[in-house]
């Protein structure tokens, strides 16, 4: 009798309704789209690349500020500015244009003109000023001690390895931009509550004929619940896995190599999401509409609280209200796959996996118990 | 009855009047997976599905879903998938409802059968006809009670009108049909100019005897027309005319 | 007015489900907007990273060390315990963790500078970059004064000294009257989300259930002609949707009263009144050819979360790639944001004008020609039946 229902509950859903399949085709759509738009997006917000700047050597142009602008410009590893050597009105012009980010204006010393205040502009003055800062204390030393002066020099222009660079764990992906996959993860886990919608309102009398029919039959519900659980969990583990195979070799997104826990978390939000789905539809007396807009606002609060939409926003509520964060499932599948990227430790993944099962086993308890013993005074 | 008496769902079959039928899967598979609610083993199983399927008449429709399937065929889908597995009690809720005159002959006649086969079979409906023809004892509701119950026949003598007798003639006057009302087991007569119209309770020979009045009154007739009462005409008689919620 | 009134007393009877979807986005966007950061264009101050120190060392030197970055960038403390570095690293509460071992100010006594100090940062980024030059530069001129024969303290001195040199910068267009609208311009860039949201989820709902095959049927049958019957409709999805947009402008009215009555919010209404009308159009378009109610909630997310990621709501597109910016320019929320980015240089400087007035032309063609196509389908509907 399992095996019967399990296998034309699975049928029922080869032929995709409108819903089921936006919520399947939805999350390829967003991943794809993320990974175009984010695709190049960390390194022009975040990567250090040379600074286009414009240089204008008035007559009085110092040979030392010169050099050390060229010094700058030298292509290599340490290139910091990329120089377009104009008049005063070309460069003004290139700055309102923003194809430049400041203009370096060189007489006895280095001035700096700017559009905008932001980072670049402040490497730019930081450079300058550094430059200032060594020409000062060249000057001091020719005061103080001549002597010294080519040892100085000398070490001012070569290179020390004084500050080392150390990672804090093997797994270090440090790209924020990946926390909005890790949160698309999460909508997709919990979206399969359509699935858990789709099957409790095709066994609820109420709401539907075939639902009296099913209600009719020499079936226990704990026997159809089940069952039909099973169905949903089979697509949705299915579905599950070729996305993060999509999203791993298709997209090339970095979801941690540690892949068999991502997949078990993965599950577990299979679980839950299908099990909330199908506590919500079996709640209250509305009918269709009113339990579908219902699921959705809810999904959406939780995977906006989650950082779906704003990368930061799991931050912004561990900081405020962390006990958010403790019972947001979107939230908690979001930081056991983020634990598996960042920390060399298990201790918070297997922490949140707790929770997520928990929370797993409460809603199929749940949903057994509020089907179980439906009664109907009236149809 | 609670819930789980299992054992006695397994004996039963319903058929609803909303067509209560998967709609992702095919004629062959709905009636499969409802029949298997009820009969585990696949090789009786797939016996009784062939069964219904043939008893239905949807033998050319088993790999069609209930989108592409008319009014008439529907119908017939959700019978098959009420009563595939054989059950002694059959409950069928308005099942003609919408369903053109042949797919309606063709369910009455399946119905009938049924019963013939040994199946109870409650029967709910609206169709008059429907229910003089196939029903043995009839319960007739109003407002949720049961305002009566019986065989065709009995409902029938439960009205006033038995038998109402139409006979074309001309020339009829007030006095004479005042004497036509008089006759014996007539209760109501009237006349339009072309068409005397009476109405009799229980008698027998009522044609008769009023051919007769005619003839001894010379009044000339020409078609004759005799009703017995319909069970609409009961239902209509019981309940009242007013229309209900 | 017939089928106008019919269309609100369903609105009515579905009140629940549209005020619950109403609720829930308005908040989402009154979160995001309480996220806007403002600046002061008025003159130059250096942007400065956050730099997080743990001195293991705690001599003078290291102290000297950690009072120089101060001065340079923003300090924040950082737990002691590395577990927590990693989260503070990734939501960039901090860009750079220096660590000060033990044993720095021996090594630098013996003039030893190799691998003094250690840094967990961002790779290869901007603020690690910005930070390191500090870094280096401080300890290249102790370096520097500890070979001309300084002691290590006056070195040390000398170098944070390096500190009060300032070069002259200047602004090219300098502000002094600019507004500070950061809450509201966040407000209204969210909203770009939020309507299209509501509208699909709520609107469409409503549109929905004249499209079933009865009522359809029905309405064909009757004295009404189909012009009437899509002006009716539209009317009513327009009404409604005014009414959406209405409760979003009194809210942020009544949150950013400071900033809400200015040129900047003028400028916000009309825009996010333009784009009410693409979106009740494209809802209207959208109605015809759904095939169950059930789809108009996730639809709205489809396309609210896809547009708004293309088009710059929620990262900006200056980052994006080419291509991306190609596409995007396909959507109304791309010309909603290109107007809306305008705002501020608009209201203090004048210009973006021209560019504000071209993306609001486009969003108005958007609401048209949405509404066109929806009055043809509904004709060819019409026709096919």
């Amino acid at each position: 009798m399992f095996l019967h229902l399990v296998k034309y509950q699975l049928k029922t859903f080869l032929k995709l309704s409108d819903e089921i399949f936006w919520c399947i085709l939805f999350p390829y759509l967003l991943a794809t789209l993320f990974s175009i738009a984010f695709g190049n997006i960390m390194d022009s917000m975040e990567s250090f690349e040379p600074l286009p700047a414009a240089i204008v050597k008035e007559a009085s142009a110092d040979k030392y500020s010169t050099q050390f602008l060229d010094e700058l410009s030298k292509s290599g590893d340490h290139q910091m500015i990329i120089p377009t050597y104009c008049s005063k009105e070309e460069a003004a012009s290139l700055l309102e244009q923003e194809k430049v980010l400041g203009i370096l204006t060189v007489t006895d010393h280095i001035s700096l003109t700017i559009k905008e205040n932001d980072y670049k502009q402040s490497i730019l003055k930081s450079l300058l000023d550094q430059y200032g800062s060594i020409s000062e204390s060249i000057h001091e030393i020719i005061d103080k001690k001549p002597e010294a002066l080519q040892d100085c020099i000398a070490s001012l222009s070569s290179e020390i390895c004084a500050n080392k660079e150390i990672t804090l764990s093997k797994h270090n992906n440090l790209d924020m931009m990946t926390s909005y996959f890790y949160a698309l993860l999460a909508m997709t886990c919990l979206f399969n509550s359509f699935l858990g919608y789709k099957v409790t309102i095709s066994n609820q009398a109420n709401i539907s004929s075939l639902g009296a029919r099913r209600t009719m039959a020499p079936v226990s519900r704990f026997t159809q619940v089940i069952s039909d659980f099973t169905a949903c969990l089979i697509v949705s583990v299915t579905n599950m896995c070729v996305f993060i195979c999509y999203l791993l070799f298709c997209l090339k997104v970095d979801l941690s190599d540690r892949l068999p826990f991502v997949f078990l978390t993965v599950f577990v939000g299979c679980v839950l999401g299908i099990s909330f789905g199908i506590f919500v539809t079996s709640i209250g007396k509305g009918g269709k509409d009113l339990k579908i807009s219902l699921l959705i606002s809810i999904q959406m609060i939780f995977c906006f609280l989650g950082g779906l939409m704003f990368s930061n926003m799991k931050d912004i509520v561990e900081q405020h209200c962390p006990i958010l964060n403790r019972i947001n499932p979107a939230a908690l599948i979001a930081d056991a796959i983020y634990s598996l990227s960042i920390y060399d430790s298990y201790d918070r993944f297997f922490m949140n996996l707790s929770i997520l099962s928990g929370m797993a086993i409460v809603f199929v308890l749940l949903s057994i118990f509020m089907t179980r013993r439906e009664r109907y005074a009236a149809l | 009855m609670a819930p789980d008496r299992y054992d006695l769902k397994k004996q039963i079959g319903v058929v609803f009047q909303n067509v209560a039928v998967f709609e992702e899967l095919t004629v062959y598979d709905n009636i499969n997976y409802f029949c298997g609610l009820y009969i585990k083993d696949k090789k009786e199983r797939a016996k009784l599905v062939d069964e219904a399927i043939d008893f239905v008449g949807l033998k050319d429709f088993t790999k069609f879903v209930p989108k592409k399937l008319s009014g008439g065929l529907l119908r017939r889908l959700n019978i098959a998938c009420g009563i595939a597995h054989k059950p002694k009690l059959i409950i069928l809720d308005e099942p003609t409802v919408a369903v053109d005159p042949q797919s309606r002959n063709s369910i009455l006649e399946g119905i009938t059968k049924l019963n013939k086969q040994g199946a109870t079979i409650i029967y709910t409906s609206h169709y008059m006809e429907e229910v003089e023809q196939i029903c043995t004892r009839i319960a007739i509701m109003d407002k949720g009670k049961n305002v009566a119950l019986g065989s065709t026949e009995e409902l029938k003598r439960m009205v006033t009108a038995g038998e109402t007798i139409t006979i074309e003639t001309l020339g009829l006057t007030n006095q004479l049909l005042r004497e036509i009302r008089q006759i014996k087991h007539v209760f109501s007569a009237t006349y339009n100019g072309t068409e005397l119209v009476v109405k009799c309770s229980d008698g027998k020979h009522n044609v008769i005897r009023i051919l007769n009045y005619l003839q001894e009154h010379n009044i000339g007739f020409g078609r004759i027309f005799s009703e017995l009462p319909t069970l609409n005409d009961v239902f209509l008689e019981i309940t009242g005319t007013d229309l209900r919620d | 007015m017939q089928l106008y009134k019919a269309f609100f007393k369903i609105a009515k009877r579905n009140f629940l489900s549209i005020f619950i979807y109403f609720a829930i986005f308005f908040m989402i966007c009154f979160v995001f907007a309480s996220n806007g950061t403002s600046s002061d264009a008025s003159r130059f101050d250096a942007e400065k990273a956050v730099l997080a120190i743990v001195d293991r060392d705690q001599s003078s030197s290291s102290k000297a060390l950690a009072a120089y970055l101060g001065t340079m960038q923003n300090r924040k403390e950082i737990p002691s315990n590395p577990d927590f570095w990693q989260d503070e690293l990734y939501y960039r509460h901090v860009d750079y963790i220096l660590i000060i071992p033990k044993g720095y100010e021996e090594k630098l006594k013996k003039k030893d500078f190799t691998n003094l100090t250690e840094n967990v940062k961002i790779p290869a980024s901007l603020s690690g970059t910005y930070i390191d030059q500090q870094i280096e530069h401080y300890l290249r001129v102790t370096k520097t004064y500890l070979v001309a024969g300084y002691d290590t303290n006056e070195a040390l001195k000398a170098a944070a000294n390096t500190s009060k040199f300032s070069t002259e910068v200047t602004l090219s267009n300098q502000d002094n009257n600019r507004v500070d609208s950061a809450h509201l311009l966040s407000f209204y860039q969210y909203y770009t989300y939020i309507i299209v949201c509501i509208t699909l989820a709520g609107l469409g709902s409503i549109l929905f259930r004249f499209e079933d095959k009865n009522i359809s049927a029905r309405l064909h049958a009757s004295a009404m002609t189909l012009r009437q019957r899509n002006l009716a409709l539209f009317a009513g999805s327009c009404t409604l949707s005014i009414l959406y947009w209405l409760a979003l402008v009194v809210a942020s009215a009544l949150f950013y009263r400071n900033q809400f009555f200015s040129k900047i919010g003028l400028l916000c209404i009309a825009n996010s009144f333009l784009y009410m009308l693409v979106c009740a159009s494209l809802t209207f378009l959208l109605s015809n050819f759904a095939k169950s109610l059930t789809v108009f909630p996730v639809l709205s997310n489809v396309i609210g979360l896809g547009m708004s990621f293309l088009c710059g709501v929620f990262v900006p597109i200056e980052f994006m790639g080419k291509q991306i910016l190609t596409v995007a320019h396909l959507f109304p929320a791309y010309w909603y944001m290109d107007a809306h980015k305008q705002f501020t240089n608009f209201v203090s400087t004048g210009t973006g004008g021209s560019t504000i007035a071209i993306a609001f032309l486009i969003e108005a063609l958007f609401a048209l020609a949405f509404l066109s196509i929806g009055f043809v389908v509904t004709k060819l509907k019409r026709s096919n039946a």
